[in-house]
């Protein structure tokens, strides 16, 4: 189990619905001939709506695997992931092989999760009809989604190898919502991107939260840009949540050695001038 | 339809490299062809005059340019053993073999791409595994085997398909159909077991590619994944491949015409390397080797129609 008990500390969420929970999560990989290996143990999570939760940790400290078992990408070995469907309950895990219903993943190469054969309006029509029609009668329908993600329409009729890096990532985030996603999780969404381009995403997520009321989980290694963006910072080692809080709080008053030590390791423009 | 003829002129030189080794490969067979026409105790006087008379004393690059040049003009010369124009003796042997190797071709594809989609798609389960350990008995089993068992069991046990010979299809449609049955499938087995693997491969690679993962967690169905996604996909390397399977097919088709005795290219080309007739030899194997060239650049039309990420990088080029 983590030290902390990672409920929020805000008094907004409390009025909110809980669009998400996670309880007693884990994940151990085994692997012929070598010791079983404990990526995720003893994660309890909620997420409501409206709501961006920051995830950070170094490289290894489980918060893609976190994230990857939420959307449905991986099997936990133990612990339970429920997200809010349709109405106000939260209902239990849909069969799905990969996936679950609410919940999408963006990627941050969002050339690999888009088909490179599909244009950008022919991926978010199938995320749109659930693949029932992909015909062109739902073309209009997908670029205005793409259009509302501040792609053009001309943007809209493009393969994804045509357009930009910062282009594609909002056709996945398009394509994400377009499937009836009210939680995003991004991972390392805006990794890749250079830095004009980054903030435009950034942006776009502050956005789709106020206007579509979508939670976000937000996976990052960039303690900075997650500071910026989240309302809650959870703090992640070794698979387990070492600190969670709201963000001022994390980052104003750090009671964990390793969240200093994150937070330290941040770069300033001060410090980089001295 | 610029990229097609381009491609059409770069295969140019191929075909004419093929053709020198064609040609040349003629000077690898043991014997010639006197010795082949006079027998093997003809004197030296009447092998040299049968060589003065096929012009076979005049140096390799002569010889090489006079055949080219000929076959340039649509002349591949004349049958050492029967004397028949090569032009005239691939017509009529052309149909039987075209045939069978179009029929096989179609019947490996249809089998091949089941046996690869099921296997792929059940990779992980034991009915996908089964299917796998099948293929690979199927490809072990060599033609001439299956052929003789078949011609035992369909042709004589059963009764109920020709042992052999070839009825064209204007001598009656129903004999046409039973005369290349048995040849074509015998001749597709191993062909269909190499596309299902190529395609197996291909798409099990593609079903675990982070965007077909996606699809699926975005909710569309299997049927949209397996088709419009992974076979869509995964098919590029395949087409590629045809052009090479419809080459094996005919010089897998010189031992399946030989056990059913049908009179088509393949057993052609096993006649004339048992006489060493070499225009026909020549004349034969530079005709495969023009459909194949062919072949490959229609297998290149369909794939840019099947990835439209190479029609617009040619549009815009």
């Amino acid at each position: 189990m983590h030290d902390v008990p990672e409920t929020p500390k805000t008094s907004a969420p409390t009025q909110r619905n809980i669009v998400l929970r996670v309880e007693g999560l884990g994940v151990t990989f085994q692997s012929f001939g070598r010791p079983d290996f404990e990526a995720l143990a003893g994660i309890d999570l909620q997420l409501f709506d409206r709501e961006i939760v920051g995830i950070v940790g170094e490289s290894g400290s489980g918060k893609t695997t976190l994230g990857r078992c939420i959307a449905g990408f991986l099997q936990p070995t133990i612990g339970t992931i429920r997200a809010r469907g349709e109405g106000e309950s939260l209902r239990s895990e849909k069969p799905r092989s990969i996936g679950r219903a609410g919940v999408q993943m963006v990627f941050q190469e969002a050339s690999t999760s888009l088909n490179p054969r599909l244009p950008l309006w022919r991926s978010v029509a199938e995320a749109l009809t659930k693949g029932r029609s992909t015909g062109r009668a739902h073309k209009s329908a997908a670029v205005a989604e793409l259009v509302r993600v501040g792609l053009t329409p001309a943007q809209a009729i493009k393969l994804p190898s045509e357009v930009s890096g910062g282009q594609r990532q909002r056709a996945g985030i398009a394509r994400a919502l377009a499937s009836g996603a009210e939680v995003l999780v991004c991972d390392e969404a805006v990794a890749s991107l250079d830095v004009s381009v980054r903030s435009k995403v950034l942006n776009l997520l502050l956005d789709l939260r106020e206007t579509r009321g979508t939670s976000i989980l937000f996976i990052s290694h960039d303690m900075g840009i997650v500071a910026h963006l989240a309302d809650r910072l959870i703090v992640m080692k070794d698979g387990r949540i070492v600190e969670a809080g709201p963000t001022q709080q994390v980052i104003g008053d750090p009671r964990h050695d390793y969240t200093k030590a994150l937070l330290a390791a941040v770069p300033s423009l001060e410090r980089g001038l001295s | 339809m610029k990229a097609l003829i381009r491609r059409l002129l770069a295969a140019i030189p191929t075909v004419l490299i093929a053709s020198l080794v064609i040609f040349g490969l003629q000077s690898l067979i043991p014997g010639g062809p006197g010795a082949a026409l006079v027998g093997p105790d003809a004197t030296p006087e009447a092998m040299d005059a049968i060589n003065q008379r096929l012009g076979l004393n005049n140096p390799f690059f002569v010889r090489y340019w006079d055949w080219l040049w000929s076959a340039l003009q649509g002349d591949l010369g004349r049958s050492y053993r029967t004397q028949q124009p090569v032009i005239e003796l691939i017509g009529q042997r052309l149909e039987p073999t075209l045939q069978i190797a179009v029929v096989a071709l179609i019947i490996a594809v249809v089998v091949g791409g089941t046996i690869g989609m099921w296997s792929a798609i059940r990779s992980d389960r034991l009915d996908g595994r089964i299917l796998l350990a099948l293929s690979g008995a199927g490809l072990a089993v060599p033609n001439f085997w299956m052929a003789a068992l078949s011609v035992g069991f369909f042709g004589l046990y059963l009764a109920v398909l020709p042992v052999g010979g070839f009825v064209s299809m204007q001598d009656g449609f129903q004999g046409n159909i039973r005369s290349i049955l048995m040849p074509s499938i015998i001749l597709s087995v191993h062909s269909s077991v190499l596309i299902g693997l190529q395609l197996r491969g291909s798409m099990i690679a593609t079903l675990r590619s982070t965007h077909v993962r996606t699809a699926r967690a975005v909710g569309l169905p299997p049927r949209t994944i397996y088709f419009n996604y992974a076979l869509r996909a995964s098919l590029s390397p395949v087409i590629t491949y045809l052009p090479l399977v419809f080459a094996s097919l005919v010089g897998a088709s010189t031992v399946v015409e030989t056990v059913f005795n049908i009179p088509g290219l393949g057993l052609a080309i096993v006649q004339a390397i048992n006489s060493r007739d070499y225009p026909t030899l020549q004349g034969i194997v530079l005709a495969l080797v023009l459909a194949v060239v062919v072949l490959n650049v229609v297998a290149d039309a369909v794939l840019i129609i099947v990835d439209p990420r190479l029609r617009h990088r040619m549009e815009a080029n």
